[in-house]
């Protein structure tokens, strides 16, 4: 049997897993996200459930922590180590932030003392981490950890719900630097969005039209450091780049729909999974205007990268002289934090530009 | 977890059948060969003995998490190699691994390609399993043909992963085919 040793960590001690930890760990079974990622989580429903869980985490072969905030004694993450491999001298490494310790990079710190743990005490010489493509915010913690970006694993790994999604294999080798490593391509999904009396919906080969359309308008046009496109052909070949960014993992743009028909369209462009920060930009047809479209998409597409894409900070530039896109930055919740000078040239030269900032949960 | 009923499965020139202890010199020859010994030892097998010891454990499949197969030419019935799915996980993940090993006197013959594709059929068709994976050292380019030629995608290099019987370390291929492949 592998020790599981104390550690301290400023203000975090590793500890062996305790029978009392069942309660917590049934509070853990509640969350969503858990439970999406964690195919143990699911099969806790109860508290004897709960301490079968905990009763995993000291199985043989495995060198698990319960991880606890030293001043509350709460539990605040779990990190361990398992499927541990004389020959090669290799594991695999797995981990979970309870709800309330999250968005202050406690994983990377969980993983970072675990693995170190692994090479330095117990002599590893390669730890694995898979997670869930879909699962971004798992990547990120790998990047920051150093665990460098091997592949992806199609059709690989059943959470539970049926589905065999495909995984990211990273790995991290005793001679590796602790991070953080290249970022791996995530494929970003452009999901279907109903709210607020909007659509959200990905652009389509046949929106060329009205993406035309949209972005020719000259209220519009006089703000795109791109330029409009021109033909129809244009438009769908910038349709096809939005498909190919998304595929890439930088954007995420929908068409904005109101009653069936396209009014406007909303981005998040630039995704840093990170440093977990991501620019927002939008336009909205002349016909659309006023009614708050804009607004509404912004708020709407915000809250998707902060709960779903797991992003702390949404941040959105507009040339100072663009006063409608200011009020509807400041309608939906964007704090200004500078005047950045000379930061985008438009048709008509150099000119400076607001960022307005919105910060998760707050 | 339940066992898995031996069964035979033929793949043209191969016939893929439940391991016998009746060609355990052929095994310990093949066990024996400096490149199996390289690429996939099995260093508990010294002599005749271990050899059919090592042929009784491939034959018991009580256990579900793998079926080992003696591949055997189909004419002459000698045996040309053997082949594993392995880590097996039918209650879980429907997942599991594939390995294999050609006999030094009949390699070059699209033996293994074929006994991989064959066992790959019956792991999809009977058993249920929907993805196998086919990892191998980067160093052993003739593995890689065959992962090739059986339909497994090349999805990652997975650095320093594979430790030698000398102790060097190796990067491997990760291969691996789904059910839904072509």
């Amino acid at each position: 049997m592998t020790a599981v040793p104390e550690i301290v960590h400023e203000d975090l001690l590793f500890r062996p897993w305790r029978d009392e930890d069942a309660e917590a760990v049934l509070v853990l079974a509640t969350d969503d996200a858990s439970r999406t990622w964690m195919r143990t989580l699911r099969r806790v429903t109860d508290l004897d459930g709960a301490r079968a869980w905990v009763d995993m985490r000291r199985e043989e072969g495995r060198v698990d922590w319960a991880v606890c905030d030293r001043a509350t004694g709460r539990l605040a993450a779990r990190v361990g180590l398992h499927h541990f491999d004389d020959r090669s001298r290799s594991a695999e490494i797995g981990y979970v932030v309870w709800p309330g310790f999250r968005q202050r990079g406690l994983a990377a710190r969980a993983v970072q003392t675990a693995v170190t743990h692994g090479f330095e005490v117990l002599g590893l010489a390669r730890v694995s981490l898979f997670h869930a493509v879909g699962n971004p915010a798992s990547c990120a913690v790998a990047t920051r950890c150093g665990f460098a970006f091997e592949g992806v694993e199609r059709s690989s790994l059943d959470h539970g719900d049926g589905v065999l999604h495909d995984v990211h294999r990273h790995a991290r080798l005793a001679t590796d630097p602790p991070g953080p490593a290249d970022a791996a391509p995530v494929p970003l999904d452009v999901p279907v969005i109903e709210a607020d009396g909007l659509v959200l919906r990905p652009w389509r080969d046949d929106d060329a039209a009205v993406y035309l359309r949209g972005l020719t308008d000259p209220a519009v046009a006089r703000w795109d450091p791109l330029g409009a496109p021109v033909t129809q052909d244009d438009a769908r070949r910038r349709i096809a780049r939005l498909h190919r960014r998304a595929r890439e993992g930088s954007t995420v743009a929908w068409a904005v729909e109101v009653a069936g028909a396209v009014a406007g369209s909303v981005g998040l462009r630039g995704v840093n999974l990170v440093d977990r920060w991501v620019n927002a930009s939008y336009w909205v047809l002349p016909v659309a205007r006023g009614r708050g479209v804009a607004t509404r998409a912004l708020t709407t597409a915000t809250a998707y990268a902060f709960e779903r894409l797991d992003l702390h900070r949404v941040q959105l530039q507009h040339a100072l002289a663009n006063t409608a896109s200011c009020r509807v930055a400041e309608k939906a919740g964007f704090d200004l934090e500078a005047t950045q000078r000379q930061s985008c040239l438009l048709a008509e030269g150099f000119v400076d530009e607001h960022q307005h900032v919105r910060i998760r949960n707050r | 977890m339940t066992g898995i009923d031996h069964v035979e499965i033929a793949a043209g020139r191969v016939q893929l059948r439940p391991p016998s202890v009746d060609v355990a010199a052929d095994v310990l020859a093949m066990l024996q060969d400096p490149e199996t010994v390289r690429w996939n030892p099995v260093p508990r097998v010294v002599d005749l003995d271990s050899a059919r010891a090592w042929c009784e454990r491939c034959a018991d499949w009580s256990g579900g998490e793998h079926a080992t197969f003696f591949v055997h030419d189909a004419t002459t019935g000698r045996l040309v190699g053997n082949i594993s799915l392995w880590r097996i996980d039918l209650a879980d993940q429907r997942t599991a691994a594939v390995g294999y090993r050609t006999g030094p006197w009949a390699r070059g013959q699209g033996v293994a390609s074929a006994a991989v594709g064959a066992i790959s059929r019956w792991a999809f068709g009977a058993l249920g399993i929907e993805r196998i994976e086919l990892p191998h050292a980067v160093s052993n380019p003739a593995s890689c043909r065959v992962a090739e030629r059986a339909g497994f995608h090349l999805e990652g290099v997975l650095r320093a992963s594979f430790r030698a019987e000398d102790g060097t370390r190796h990067d491997e291929h990760l291969h691996a085919r789904l059910s839904t492949d072509r």
